[in-house]
């Protein structure tokens, strides 16, 4: 059943996994952006490119279709770097103006109702596009909104009392990183139990849930005084009350729709201490870092920032979790000091790091022993394909190295390019692609290693070791791929999506280049850009694509059989028209 | 005057109450070197002791937690004991009892919390009151330790928008006016449950704050320095304060009673359009600031759950910065990387009303350095390692650091350099573990330890000489009533006797609370010729760094001296009606 429903956050979640966001202390939420209220829009944007067009339109609720006053509309077009946003007035209606042409994808939220893309009909897909000509103005942009569904419940310990600041979490499948995975759903899918142990789970999309709700560490901490085996805190629980999330009872939830009796009790667990100490690469004490545990589950199931605790390093070394559940995690160490102000966020800089697999049992576990090591150096340049060099104004480039394989999360570090037009990263590790972030106009054509093509090939960075002839080669002739898709009539169809990857299985790896997807705008049509030139694609249209669902290579093998062949030749700019299949 | 302001809570339980100052979690490093008294945090009991290492050791503490209301045990209770380098958490049983074991001898607070109630130090009496620090010998048992947690107090609401509609997402915090570096600014005063966020229908449920009066603060939360600009005309949301306005000082106060829920805060956020600041931002050569970022952030304000937002300069130097609320800030402008010595920076006082601030002109400056020395005071080469040394430079105000605070490290020939200084700076340092303090610090032959060293720009101090000794002082004593029984209930103010030197970094200005048998230390007083000390009741400890509270003790305190190295032990005597 079509059903309106909410997407973009997913795009969120596919970008965080390679940045080292799963380790951020899990505090409040929402990505849903400012519910309703006229976003204070950070003091400090400058407006971004002029332009002379302009949407208008109302926001509705879905089901009523009264107006949504203050609800918040945002129009975003990465191509014409523009991103405004605005908030309807007493009538529900909008307008921005001042854009510049492109194409455009249009957002609005509002506390209580689902946040929505234009177009949107079903939870987990994206919107249609809107293509947006010069000095053009698209009228009648409506967005029905479906009022959230709610979640609410109180959490209690084994006597019944009441559990304070339990974080808890109301999960959906989605696609993340190639593969299904439980991710905190969209809307404000997140909160904190107060003093009564009560949540309020809000702005969901209608679904299936999985609840699950966590004491965090120092919540807890191991009782000196009991016997050996007592229990002493609480382990992960999921709703009605199991350790594990195949025993979790899912919670079918409809359209605006409350569940507000999902009430349950925190399972007792021994919490142990975990403690050891870091030493750096020269033997010293590495004094004023930071130690993360993160579930070695959240890497398989992407539930971003559930981590078991963080502490710091003390000056002799040493670190002690006070009071961890046993299971099995991995343990990061980061430098601190300096940009470490966030601790598990910050830049990696210079510092040195570690990483590795424990265990944690039934019993104290002491003398843990971790070595940090330097991350490793790339230096490089940024040329262009032609040897011409950039232009005055397209000298911001950025170059980042993220992690290729998705069940090791990393922190990308980003670089810019210096006026010579050299970058250098630091601090890497494990595997990682190059990407750049290049100036209008411009995409990256290639990455270099040694003279060796890089590009679509993890490069692995070992401790301590600087590389220094990485090039990044940019071009302004990119492939362009656009076409309508069209029913059996030949009439343009809004409600599907195009699909084009590489035939070879092989290229179904991790943020391949080789697979894109796109939805056509509001005249059917479907643009793709920067899809590498290449003699064997498959092009298909489906309906009811998910966000992330691309990436799946089971998901590609079943749509292959409807897919036809397509090759782009470099710079190429074809022409081609997409039958829904029957 | 504040020293009769008292609010007793539970006099008649006899048992303590107030919010809690927390300590640190386990495990976190201290707070700065241990020399630098320029914190108005109250002074730590436990703090690390000269000559004391970090270690385990034997002594053991056990007690029980209950409910200040009902007597009944707390359990699952989180209790801390912070003491000197180590610590140790556990939580309560059924029964409500803790211990913790494997505790080096020494001076340790001991703190309390669960959800639900106000956390709250062992012996604490009133909100921003230390506790009574519990002094331990090697392998001593202390038990029947009770520590009475008050029941929270709620404030509950909602929020709504200028047509009427609840709106999510708000941050709403309770705060309350506190003195931080000698400046009495609004912070959110209510623990970890005293902010939340409201929720679809506009609600809001603010809960375990100590009794006493609150300004309630709602902001709306947004989010990433990538948000675009609203265009002019659109409003922006405004921090608001119960029951309705953008003045903090217009705000009512909700009065909290201890345990009980205060309902119906409920007021509208106002919106309205706010103020634009723009401008170019040059560099002292001439040369426009690019990718530098540019960020204001308030000065007199509150200390509220609003950061600083930035966005970074154009190529061409120019930047603007939208929804600016009314108010007086700073702005600055600095580079967005680390920069080296050479690395330039802008910060100018901007005062915004209600129309657009164009066409500003910001000349950023290269920092000063700071370069100097670490020596002894008799001249011999230090005996303690040049990693020990905690050296910092802090500013005089602390919240109000322009740049982050560069802490000097010290290299292998006991020189250190700093640069980056854009305002004044105190020399602090400390020698951690090892009985050694801070004794001067001098720059041209002049005595500047107690005065901040100011940079112009691109100026380098050089010749900055850091003098440690050990020749700690040491004062203790205890605290008796008229009956001649110790007391544990008061708290100690040394200060000197010259008013010149009451300001809120001062090194001759402490407080400290006797542990349980009434004794009291303070260790590390530089050596002075005239000081006070008094013990006082029923005081916070913000406080006791406030001249006007100090004026009115000093006629009434002891007056005594400490030489350099003097170990002194001072008898009080707390007599009735103080």
């Amino acid at each position: 059943m079509i059903w309106i429903g909410q997407s973009s956050d997913v795009r969120i979640y596919l970008l965080t996994l390679g940045v080292l966001c799963l380790l951020a202390p899990a505090t409040a939420q929402p990505r849903a952006g400012g519910q309703g209220l006229p976003p204070r829009a950070g003091q400090g944007e400058a407006p971004a490119a002029e332009g002379t067009s302009a949407i208008r339109g109302q926001i509705v609720a879905a089901d009523t279709g009264s107006p949504i006053r203050r609800a918040q509309v945002r129009a975003a077009s990465p191509d014409a770097r523009a991103s405004r946003v605005t908030i309807t007035d007493a009538e529900g209606r909008f307008e921005i103006a001042s854009l510049p042409a492109g194409r455009y994808t249009v957002t609005a939220s509002k506390g209580g109702f689902v946040t929505l893309q234009y177009g949107q009909r079903r939870p987990g897909e994206s919107g249609n596009q809107l293509d947006l000509g010069e000095d053009e103005v698209l009228d009648k942009v409506v967005l029905p909104l479906p009022r959230g569904s709610v979640i609410a419940g109180r959490i209690v310990d084994e006597y019944g009392d009441p559990v304070t600041n339990a974080d808890v979490m109301a999960l959906q499948y989605r696609y993340l990183a190639g593969a299904r995975r439980l991710v905190p759903g969209t809307g404000s899918s997140r909160g904190r139990t107060d003093d009564q142990g009560s949540f309020r789970l809000f702005g969901l999309t209608p679904g299936e849930y999985t609840v699950s709700a966590t004491l965090r560490e120092g919540q807890g901490a191991a009782n000196a005084n009991l016997e050996a085996d007592e229990p002493s805190g609480y382990a992960p629980t999921y709703y009605p009350g199991v350790p594990n999330i195949s025993e979790a009872q899912h919670l079918t939830l409809g359209v605006g729709q409350e569940q507000t009796n999902i009430s349950f009790g925190l399972l007792l667990t021994r919490l142990v201490r975990v403690s050891g100490r870091v030493v750096d690469s020269r033997g010293m004490p590495a004094a004023r870092g930071a130690v993360m545990l993160l579930p070695a589950d959240t890497l398989r199931t992407g539930m971003g920032g559930m981590n078991a605790g963080g502490t710091a390093v003390r000056g002799d070394g040493t670190f002690q979790f006070p009071g961890i559940a046993p299971g099995n995690y991995l343990l990061f160490v980061r430098p601190g000091g300096g940009g470490g102000r966030g601790g598990f966020g910050g830049a990696l800089g210079d510092g040195e790091f570690a990483r590795l697999p424990i265990t944690v049992g039934m019993d104290d576990l002491r003398d843990v022993f971790v070595a940090t090591a330097p991350g490793a150096v790339a230096q490089g340049t940024v040329t262009t394909d032609t040897g011409q060099p950039l232009p005055a104004q397209g000298r911001q480039v950025g170059i980042t190295a993220v992690g290729a394989d998705p069940s090791s999360p990393v922190g990308s570090t980003p670089a810019r390019m210096a006026d010579d037009g050299t970058f250098e990263l630091r601090g890497l590790s494990e595997r990682r692609l190059i990407r750049v972030n290049a100036p209008a106009g411009w995409y990256l054509k290639s990455v270099l290693l040694d003279g060796a093509d890089v590009t679509d090939t993890p490069i692995d960075f070992m401790p301590g070791t600087t590389s220094s002839s990485l090039r990044v080669v940019l071009t302004e002739t990119t492939t362009e791929l656009s076409g309508t898709v069209i029913d059996g009539r030949g009439e343009p169809v809004l409600d599907a999506a195009v699909v084009v990857f590489a035939a070879d299985e092989a290229a179904w790896t991790y943020q391949s280049r080789f697979i894109q997807a796109a939805r056509p705008d509001q005249d059917g049509r479907y643009r793709m850009r920067n899809l590498p030139p290449h003699t064997d694609y498959r092009i298909v249209a489906v309906q009811g694509l998910e966000d992330g669902q691309a990436g799946d290579p089971d998901f590609l093998r079943s749509i292959a059989r409807d897919a036809e062949r397509l090759t782009l030749a470099e710079g190429e700019v074809k022409s081609v028209d997409v039958r829904v299949p029957e | 005057m504040r020293l009769r302001l008292v609010v007793v809570f539970l006099a008649s339980l006899g048992l303590g109450t107030g919010s809690a100052v927390q300590p640190p979690p386990p495990g976190m490093p201290s707070p700065g070197p241990p020399g630098s008294q320029g914190q108005a945090t109250p002074p730590r009991a436990g703090a690390p002791g000269p000559g004391e290492a970090p270690a385990t050791g034997t002594a053991i503490l056990r007690g029980i937690v209950v409910a200040a209301d009902t007597g009944e045990p707390v359990r699952r209770a989180i209790v801390r004991a912070l003491g000197p380098g180590t610590s140790g958490v556990t939580s309560t049983d059924a029964e409500g009892r803790f211990e913790i074991r494997d505790l080096a001898a020494g001076r340790y607070s001991l703190s309390a919390s669960k959800g639900g109630y106000v956390s709250i130090q062992h012996g604490q009496r009133r909100p921003g009151q230390s506790g009574t620090p519990i002094d331990l010998r090697d392998g001593e048992l202390m038990e029947k330790i009770q520590i009475a947690l008050p029941p929270g107090s709620v404030i509950t609401g909602r929020i709504f928008d200028d047509f009427g509609d609840p709106v999510s997402g708000v941050t709403v915090s309770a705060m309350q006016y506190r003195s931080v570096s000698g400046v009495r600014r609004l912070v959110m005063a209510g623990g970890e449950g005293g902010t939340a966020r409201t929720d679809d229908q506009g609600g809001f449920r603010v809960y375990g704050l100590a009794p006493g009066d609150y300004i309630v603060s709602a902001s709306s939360q947004n989010m990433s320095m990538m948000m675009p600009a609203t265009r002019d005309d659109t409003p922006g949301a405004v921090s608001t304060y119960y029951p309705g306005t953008v003045n903090p000082g217009e705000a009512a106060h909700v009065r909290v009673q201890l345990g009980q829920e205060t309902a119906g805060i409920s007021f509208a956020m106002v919106i309205a359009r706010m103020a634009r600041v723009s401008g170019r931002a040059v560099s002292s050569s001439g040369e426009p600031v690019r990718g530098a970022m540019v960020m204001v952030t308030s000065t007199h304000g509150p200390l509220g759950p609003m950061g600083a937002r930035g966005r970074p300069t154009d190529p061409d130097g120019t930047f603007t910065l939208t929804n600016v609320a009314p108010g007086d800030y700073m702005l600055r402008v600095r580079p967005m990387a680390p920069g080296g010595p050479g690395a330039e920076a802008a910060f100018v006082p901007v005062s915004v009303g209600a129309g657009d601030i164009e066409d500003l002109l910001i000349t950023t400056r290269t920092g000063g350095t700071a370069r100097g020395r670490i020596v002894t005071d008799t001249g011999a080469a230090p005996p303690f390692e040049t990693s020990a040394v905690q050296l910092g430079l802090n500013p005089l105000q602390m919240g109000t650091m322009l740049m982050s605070n560069p802490v000097a490290r010290v290299e292998d020939d006991w020189t250190f350099e700093v640069t980056g200084l854009f305002e004044p700076r105190v020399v602090r340092g400390g020698v951690r573990d090892q009985a050694w303090t801070l004794k001067a610090v001098r720059l041209d032959g002049r005595d500047v330890t107690d005065a901040a060293i100011d940079f112009g720009p691109g100026q380098t101090v050089d010749d900055i000489e850091v003098v440690f000794t050990d020749k700690l002082t040491s004062l203790e004593g205890t605290v008796t009533d008229d009956r001649g029984e110790p007391v544990v209930d008061a708290t100690l103010i040394v200060f000197p006797g010259d008013s010149e030197l009451w300001t809120p970094m001062s090194r001759y200005l402490r407080t400290s609370r006797p542990d349980q048998s009434g004794r009291y230390q303070f260790r590390s007083l530089p050596p002075h010729r005239d000081y006070r000390i008094v013990a006082v009741r029923e005081v916070a400890d913000d406080e006791t760094r406030d001249p006007e509270f100090l004026a009115t003790v000093r006629d009434q305190a002891l007056r005594f001296s400490l030489a350099e190295g003097e170990r002194k032990v001072q008898e009080l005597r707390l007599t009735g009606g103080q």
